[in-house]
């Protein structure tokens, strides 16, 4: 299926241009926005508030990340962020590697009607329980703690659907040698099953991580004072409480920098996990 | 996030097949089985399962953050009468009718486009396309604040160097819901073109060359062939892509507040401002309810749309 230029003829060409046309078009879309928070992060103050606009940086300066930055506990914020997205991934990755395990490869009764439940609760938008997780997490005394931001983010069924889709593949000819060898259940589990799904896991934690890491709406509600902010709740408040007309969008661009910097170099470092991981949950159903 | 686009499951299909195993091996196994899974499916009875019985338990009471009393119905006639709620339903079905439909056919042409590359020219532009995915909500939303600017975005500099006036997208009441929709396209179909590629790696070539054979037209191929056999990618984009359009928040939260005038505020902002601003949370609750039961039957309807039995 593939062509290129070269090779085709000549109506193929004009899609091909087309086609590329096309492309192009969207990749800027899509790429310019971030190029530009990159590009004016690093402007002075007096190029970002001027017209026509520098497309490319003349002079570059830190001067927006040191406002952006030193004005607010953006180091908590960072820790926060690091500990609740940390958190939630490892109670992810372990929840949901069992239970894939579990839907995988055991059988028990009311396995396909679990699995059935996980599955249309996938629909549930996550607003229908926001009033009820809230009212649960303050009557545990749980708002405004770690423990509060992380439990919810445990529950994933989406998780469990991804490990489960993953686990299937493995053949049971490992597990069974694994059983002939002497191995316990726990055995099967930690020696055979977690090493042979590692890109599994793989795709899962950089998901649930990079999840986390953006999640915005149950941050926002859980935490009620400036140091228990995670990072984009904590940037986000800040911009809501500046004036339509005073936002200082060099600084804006800067903390915007900061935030997406890490996820960024996430995405670069495991590219293939992504462009894979994404059909792995969707096509094998 | 997602579901399987396999949208049901054939009888039997997990049918367990036990062997003529002892009751107490059985008995074994079963523990086992239910061990795995104990965690999360604790997590899921505790963090989901029982919140969503809770809500709808919730929308019966007038709780606030000082009472709680059961008034039956009340907050679901209170809405009856509330003309934010008619506004903000009037807002949800803009965002889904001019979301879902544009971003469906958006997501097909460019991936039917993006398979015709060669591998790397595939990766760049699937990497451009979900580079928005990893980035945080809050950080597009800032980002598009700035194009969207009167003063100092690029959006308006591009018009008044063409000539026409500027405009304040966000801050008119009838350009601020579009704004956000565009917005929302420009950040949103990068996860679906990957999923949709991969499904057209799996039509079988020889499909093709027979209806070369048969002297089909390129066009002809891809009505007769290609959309057929991409209806359940098809339908698993439409689908997912409805319910992440009901749940619209972050843009609209740090881009208008929900103006003006409630003019870019949907059911889950609706649900947002009565339970974490007004903090009227029986009232959130019925919000809470209905927008589960208009996800789940606009799903339903979905499935039922799409649900066919594609065979290879």
């Amino acid at each position: 299926m593939i062509r290129t230029l070269r090779d085709s003829a000549p109506a193929e060409k004009v899609f091909l241009i087309v086609a590329y046309g096309a492309l192009a078009v969207w990749a800027i879309v899509s790429l310019f926005p971030i190029y530009w928070m990159l590009t004016t992060a690093l402007k002075p103050a007096s190029v970002v508030m001027s017209l026509p606009p520098e497309w490319i940086p003349h002079t570059i300066t830190l001067a927006n990340f040191s406002e952006a930055l030193l004005g607010y506990p953006v180091a908590r914020w960072t820790l926060n962020s690091v500990i609740v997205a940390g958190a939630v991934t490892i109670g992810q990755l372990l929840f949901a590697t069992m239970a894939g395990y579990g839907f995988a490869k055991k059988r028990f009764h009311g396995r396909e009607l679990i699995f059935w439940v996980y599955l249309s609760s996938m629909m549930v938008p996550g607003f229908a329980l926001l009033v009820p997780l809230y009212t649960m997490m303050a009557s545990w005394h749980l708002i405004n703690t770690y423990v509060g931001l992380i439990a919810p983010g445990l529950t994933a069924p989406f998780g469990a659907f991804l490990m489960r889709q993953f686990i299937q593949t493995l053949p049971n000819e490992v597990i069974d040698a694994g059983k002939i060898d002497g191995c316990s259940e726990i055995d099967l589990f930690t020696r055979i099953i977690v090493p042979l799904s590692k890109p599994g896991i793989a795709v899962l934690g950089i998901f649930a991580f990079v999840g986390e890491w953006n999640a915005f709406l149950w941050p926002l509600i859980i935490t009620s004072t400036e140091e228990m902010r995670t990072l984009v709740v904590g940037f986000a408040i800040v911009q809501s409480s500046q004036s339509e007309l005073h936002t200082n969008y060099g600084a804006t661009m800067a903390a915007s920098t900061y935030m997406a910097i890490p996820m960024l170099i996430v995405f670069f470092a495991f590219q293939r996990y992504f462009l894979r991981g994404i059909t792995i949950g969707a096509l094998k159903g | 996030m997602a579901i399987p686009d396999r949208l049901t499951v054939e009888p039997g299909a997990f049918r367990v097949r036990r062997s003529q195993k002892p009751l107490a091996a059985r008995i074994v196994e079963d523990a086992w089985g239910y061990f795995f899974i104990a965690p999360s499916l604790l997590a899921f009875l505790v963090f989901s399962a029982y919140p969503m019985v809770d809500s709808i338990l919730l929308s019966f009471h007038h709780l606030t953050l000082r009472t709680n009393e059961w008034v039956g119905l009340q907050n679901y006639a209170d809405l009856s009468t509330n003309a934010d709620f008619y506004l903000v339903l009037k807002n949800t079905a803009l965002y889904l009718v001019l979301i879902v439909p544009v971003g469906v056919v958006l997501s097909v042409v460019l991936s039917v486009l993006v398979f015709r590359l060669s591998t790397r020219a595939q990766v760049f532009f699937k990497s451009a396309y979900y580079l928005p995915h990893v980035t945080a909500g809050v950080v597009l939303s800032f980002i598009w604040l700035y194009l969207y600017d009167p003063g100092f975005g690029l959006l308006d500099y591009l018009l008044q160097s063409l000539g026409l006036q500027p405009v304040l997208w966000l801050s008119n009441q009838s350009t601020s819901l579009l704004s956000i929709v565009v917005m929302y396209h420009a950040i949103s179909w990068g996860g679906a073109i990957i999923l949709i590629t991969a499904s057209l790696g799996g039509i079988p070539e020889h499909l093709y060359e027979a209806a070369r054979i048969d002297g089909a037209s390129q066009l002809r191929q891809t009505l007769a062939i290609t959309l057929p056999l991409l209806k359940p990618a098809i339908a698993y984009v439409a689908i997912t892509g409805t319910i992440g359009a009901l749940q619209i928040f972050t843009e609209i939260y740090v881009m208008t507040g929900g103006g003006p005038n409630y003019a870019t505020a949907n059911l889950v902002f609706f649900i947002y401002d009565r339970g974490f601003t007004m903090f009227d949370f029986g009232s959130a609750s019925a919000v809470a309810v209905f927008l589960l039961v208009v996800t789940v039957a606009v799903a339903l309807i979905q499935f039922r749309i799409f649900s066919s039995d594609v065979e290879y």
